[in-house]
């Protein structure tokens, strides 16, 4: 009898379990969000998701036309779109027209902080145009994050709101030195630069990298805009198998490179990222670096630019930094927000710690305490005989 | 079988007599649980197919969803420019009636892209009103939601194939069963304990196997 019970009592815990089992398992394996009606494109929103809003500015050209006119922008504002997207926000764009005149930049930066609805911005462009609003941006508490300013002295804590999510200066020039020396083993190496601050930094950095590795370096200076390089050509050792042109001007990049040729001078050309802009310099066989990753090998890659492409049409990498730049503001806003607006102080105190593990660029974004990308690096490209870029490396 | 011919009707029911109570004890819970497992199994699976045709009619909707937006999104993005290019010669002709009834013409959202568009200083406007720039211009939210649709409907997909293998594993773990009552009822046919108490032991480890693979696709 006592076997009996206890195998009823095993038999009722056993059927009870699976009872449980089932309840446990009654629930959908997935939600669904996605509505039936199928054309409008809020009910494939979540509903149940907190809304937010608020202005962004970017600070990047978009009105003069030229090869990069509104790279930048196209891509902060594919961001923009697709973070509202995916998180249910409203933000809108506030474009800036400005890319290196610093009096428009500070005419721009003015009209965003007087307009209280900016809680952020992405950009500047251009670090001369950085150092000059820094400071006005400074003052507003209007967190700054920049996709392709570069200038090291910008970082450090100088200015403080100030973020980039590409690689500094100081990068770029051991990038190019270590490019020049190992990969080219270049034997003796001239480098031409221009009278300005983003050229003569750059020059150098490459010539203390190159000359620590016991290379011979020739360096030439040149203005802005030269229109004949003859005389600079002349200047160049016959037996300098690289020559390195840190141009501010893609356009001084191409013209020398043209007039090289056409003087028959063929050592291996090697440029900053001042001459990466694919339409303008076009010397095929030329080196160029560039502060942006090929967006194409990042692994959410593939799917944004072909939805750049869907939208925009030609793809460029150049613009890639502001889809992150854009991505790191609005992130920081999200974080912050209160009441359904995001506000200028919760940015500033949220972009410090924002992180972005999958980001396009490749790589985890993350800012150390001198506002500068966690392990930016700068890359270096070859111009094919397409007019493409093409990744070494 | 032999041993009771040997031992005779008196030693058949001394065998049985002196059969271990524990193993019949287990044969019996064996089969219960069997039972219950069988049953339960046969239920998980038939949620799980379940929860795949759901995911596969969500994601055919999806996918006709994301088919509307981006046939939208084309539409929108084409009409938008052919009736702002038709604007702009009959307001540069001076003709304000047809600029107006052209006007009238355009949604919404083209309607607010061209008043941001004229309301930007000269030397801050893009180059038509359909630019990043523009935080009035749509297409671009428009063709990202299509976008997104697409990628719902391509996970719903995935899990529906998911649900679908799961099902399919838990009907194979139901058929397997099978062998665990098969086992346990040839085991009453034999009269050696050994025999019995090999039989149960195998039954028991259909069982066993059959349960971890239950809990391990559940």
């Amino acid at each position: 009898m006592v076997t009996i019970r206890a195998l009823t009592g095993i038999v009722v815990a056993l059927a009870g379990a699976g009872l449980v089992a089932a309840g446990c398992g009654s629930s959908p394996a997935g939600t669904a969000t996605v509505r039936t009606s199928g054309a409008d494109a809020a009910v494939l929103r979540d509903p149940t998701r907190t809304t937010c809003s608020g202005k962004i500015a970017v600070m990047a050209p978009y009105v003069d036309g030229g090869s990069t006119d509104s790279v930048q922008m196209n891509w902060a504002r594919v961001a923009l779109d697709t973070f509202n997207s995916k998180n249910g926000t409203s933000f809108q764009i506030e474009p800036v027209d400005v890319m290196d005149d610093v009096a428009a930049g500070v005419r721009g930066a003015r009209r965003a902080i007087a307009n209280p609805e900016v809680v952020g911005v992405v950009g500047p462009q251009t670090s001369v145009v950085t150092a000059a609003v820094g400071p006005l941006l400074d003052r507003a508490k209007l967190a700054y994050v920049s996709p392709s300013a570069t200038r090291t002295d910008l970082g450090g804590g100088r200015l403080a709101g100030f973020y980039r999510v590409v690689a500094n200066d100081s990068v770029q020039g051991p990038t190019l030195a270590r490019f020049v020396a190992t990969d080219l083993k270049a034997r003796k190496v001239a480098i031409v630069e221009n009278p300005e601050p983003y050229s003569r930094g750059l020059a150098g950095s490459v010539s203390r990298a190159l000359e620590a590795d016991g290379l011979p370096v020739i360096r030439i200076s040149v203005p802005l805009r030269t229109p004949d390089y003859t005389d600079t050509i002349a200047q160049i050792p016959r037996d300098a198998d690289v020559v390195v042109m840190p141009f501010l001007l893609t356009e001084d990049g191409q013209r020398f490179a043209r007039q090289m040729e056409a003087a028959g001078r063929d050592p291996r050309l090697v440029g900053g990222d001042g001459l990466f802009v694919p339409t303008e310099f076009t010397k095929v066989g030329a080196y160029v670096s560039s502060y942006s990753p090929d967006l194409r090998k990042a692994p959410s890659g593939a799917n944004i630019i072909r939805l750049y492409e869907a939208i925009f049409g030609d793809f460029s990498t150049f613009g890639g930094p502001a889809f992150t730049a854009m991505e790191v503001v609005a992130t920081a806003a999200l974080q912050t927000c209160s009441n359904g607006r995001a506000t200028r102080a919760g940015v500033w105190k949220a972009v410090p710690d924002v992180e972005i593990n999958d980001s396009l660029l490749g790589q985890r974004v993350s800012f150390d305490k001198n506002h500068e990308l966690e392990g930016g690096r700068f890359f270096m490209y070859q111009v094919e005989p397409n007019g493409g870029y093409r990744a070494l490396g | 079988m032999s041993a009771a011919g040997h031992h005779g009707p008196h030693g058949h029911q001394e065998h049985d007599e002196h059969a271990p109570r524990w193993l019949n004890l287990s044969l019996a819970i064996i089969l219960g649980v069997a039972a219950i497992v069988a049953g339960v199994t046969a239920w998980r699976g038939t949620v799980l197919n379940g929860h795949a045709v759901e995911n596969f009619t969500l994601s055919t909707q999806s996918v006709n969803a994301a088919n509307s937006l981006a046939q939208e999104a084309e539409r929108a993005s084409t009409s938008e420019r052919a009736l702002y290019v038709d604007y702009e010669e009959a307001r540069e002709r001076g003709d304000e009636e047809r600029a107006a009834a052209i006007y009238s013409m355009m949604d919404g959202s083209t309607r607010r892209a061209i008043e941001w568009w004229r309301g930007q200083p000269a030397g801050d406007r893009p180059l038509t009103p359909f630019k990043s720039a523009n935080p009035e211009w749509a297409a671009p939210a428009t063709i990202i939601d299509a976008r997104e649709a697409l990628e719902r409907a391509s996970s719903q997909l995935e899990q529906a194939n998911i649900d679908l293998n799961k099902s399919h594993s838990l009907e194979f773990i139901a058929a397997l069963l099978t062998v665990t009552f098969l086992l346990g009822g040839l085991s009453g046919v034999f009269q050696s304990p050994r025999a019995k108490a090999t039989l149960v032991t195998a039954s028991g480890t259909a069982l066993g196997v059959c349960l971890i693979a239950m809990v391990v696709l559940w």
